[in-house]
Formats: C-alpha cells, structure tokens, sequence
C-alpha cells in the first residue's frame, strides 16, 4: 500500500512539474518574439514526403505482441 | 474479483485485437504492393543497352517510312519490351515506364489528373498502398518536354520503387549506372545521369522557373558549386539552357527536410521498332 501512495506522490509530483515549466513558459508575456509583426514570411512550397512510414517489420512485430497481449488480456477476464 | 475490472480487461482486449487488425491489413497491402511492383520488372528490356548503346554506328531505321511521321525518319530506333496495352488494362493514367538498367528501377509512371498527392499513397492499380507509384505532378506534361521533369518516388527500405536511389550517392553505383531510359507509346528516351545528391526538400517546380533560360543555368551552376562535396556528378554532361532535365525525387533517409535528387539529361530519342521493321 506504501508502496502505491509513493508513486501516486511520484506521478503527482512529475506533473506538477510538468505544469509549471507549462505556465512558466505561457507567462513570459512579456518576451515579444522576433518576428512580431513581420508579414514577410516566405514560406516555400516543399515537395512530397515520399518517406516509409513504418518498417514493414516492426509492424509485424507489433502485430504479433499486440496478439499475444489480446489473448492474455482476454483470459484473464475470463477467469474474473 | 470485481466485475468493472472484467469490462475493462475485455475493452483493452477489443482494442489490442482491433490494432492488430490495422497492423495485419498494413502489412497486407504492404506486400501486395511490393508483390504488383516485382511483375513490372519481366517488362524491362532484357538488353536496353543492346540497340542504343551505339545509335551512330549502326542506327535501326524503320523500313517503311511513308508510315511514319516526318521526324520518326531521323530517329535511331529500339526495340521496346514494354507493354503500354496491358498497362492500360490496370490504369489509364499510366503514360510512361521508367527504367534504369541493372537495377530494379523498373515502374509504371503514372500522374494522377485530380489529385497531385494520389499516387504517393496508392499503387498504380489505383490500390491503397502506403509505397506508392512512380509518379508526376500536374505541374508537368506527360510528354518529358518540358526543361525538368520531376518523377517522385517513396525511399523503401526494401528497396524498391526509389529506395535504391541513395545507393547513386556511392561513386562505383553512380559511375556504373549513368543511364535512364524512359519508355513511352511512341518513343524511348535516353537520358544520361549528371548528378545525385542531397537537397533540400523545396519544391522544384513550384520555387523555380525552370523555362527561364538565366535561370535554368543559375540553378544547375549553384547545384554545381554549392553540392560538390555532397553529391556525385558528371561534369562532362551538366544541362545548359534549351535542354530537358529529368529528376528523380525521394526522401533522405532519416531527414524528413531532405530530399534525394538523381539527375539526368535527355542525350537520345529512340523511336519504337516494332517486330515487323525488325524482320
């Protein structure tokens, strides 16, 4: 039981921390970017991403644990 | 034990047998696109050096020339194992096929008259297939005549459609592989490859205009200086204004802003000998 409050506290903690570097950054409304204001961005046209996606061999991968991890998981709701 | 904890183990199990659905229908139309893909390489010529390796010493000409058009007399001819019927039979958007020889860069070229992205996720069966076709954009004409004609193609990691393109940025690939031909209905051009090499992912088309003479030039002399220690070229055979310029496009692997050009200029049009001018 120690055991979970510990890491209950740990996960708690992450996320506050994660919220405050979050709100550090949303407050710096003072800092105006460099930028501000210019309307003279060129923004080039780029070509097709023609890379793979997924290798083709960790999807079978997955597809296998992924399998496995169903067949577990349906077991042990059948023994609830 | 509790009965929500039953419901939940049955949902997260729904949901793993559904993701290992997705997984096995990715892996379906993987292979049977890379399956569609290996039947186009029996339609390379089994030769392709074999006819226009020495257009100047022995040119084939066809035997009846009041059949054909005025400039097909002056062409050298080369015989054509490509079957643009059959092709047709699986998409009529199919115009072309690209082939480099002693490789398996052997593909239908398609282009897509709705939409310019189709073919980078569809096979030219017009199947959902995540490598994609050989393909132009509508920015090009299908007739190779415009000053650079950009082909896309997706970087796999098995190799096929343009996953072999990298292998240009190896000087022994590159010295060894300097031709492309391009098979059309009606004629088969020769094109001689100058450089390969690592750019940026800007699109060609749409950020330069290429049919401006000045600046056709500007473009490959900055190719030429700027990528010199990146890439492989062939000084001798740089374009100049006037000619046609084919591009072949693919990602850089494991850069998603860069692109892999291999280029080639035009350097012979064949006209297609049929059996019977053979005879």
């Amino acid at each position: 039981m120690n055991m979970r409050r510990i890491l209950a506290l740990l996960l708690i903690a992450v996320l506050l921390c994660g919220m405050l570097a979050t709100l550090a950054l949303a407050s710096g409304g003072d800092v105006t970017s460099p930028e501000s204001g210019n309307t003279n961005v060129i923004q080039k046209e780029t070509s097709p991403q023609t890379g793979e996606p997924f290798s083709v061999g960790l999807v079978l991968v997955a597809a296998v644990f992924l399998c496995g991890a169903a067949a577990v998981t349906l077991k042990k709701a059948a023994s609830c | 034990m509790k009965p929500w904890l039953k419901w939940l183990l049955t949902i997260v199990a729904i949901l793993l047998i559904l993701v290992c659905i997705f997984c096995c229908i990715y892996i379906y139309q993987y292979f049977r696109g890379a399956s569609l893909n290996r039947s186009f390489l029996k339609m390379s010529s089994p030769e392709p050096a074999a006819s226009p390796a020495e257009p100047e010493s022995e040119p084939v000409q066809p035997e009846e020339p009041e059949a054909e058009p005025e400039p097909a007399e002056e062409m050298p001819a080369m015989e054509s194992t490509v079957d643009f019927a059959a092709l047709a039979e699986i998409n009529e958007e199919i115009y072309a096929f690209l082939e480099i020889p002693d490789t398996t860069i052997c593909y239908p070229v398609v282009q897509s008259g709705e939409d310019n992205l189709y073919y980078n996720t569809h096979a030219v069966d017009k199947s959902y297939y995540t490598g994609g076709s050989i393909y132009s954009q509508s920015y090009n004409a299908k007739t190779f005549e415009d000053p650079n004609t950009v082909l896309y193609g997706h970087n796999l990691r098995s190799g096929d459609m343009f996953g072999l393109l990298g292998n240009f940025a190896d000087v022994d690939f590159f010295q060894a592989h300097p031709t492309i031909y391009i098979h059309m209905p009606d004629q088969v051009l020769q094109y001689r490859i100058f450089a390969a090499y690592p750019y940026s992912n800007e699109h060609l088309l749409l950020n330069h205009d290429f049919s401006d003479p000045a600046e056709f030039d500007d473009f490959f002399a900055t190719i030429r200086s700027d990528y010199a220690l990146s890439g492989n070229f062939d000084e001798d055979a740089f374009p100049v204004s006037g000619d046609r310029v084919l591009t072949l496009s693919t990602c850089y692997s494991g850069n998603r802003s860069m692109r892999f050009l291999v280029q080639a200029v035009l350097v012979e049009t064949y006209a297609i000998q049929t059996g019977e001018d053979a005879a």
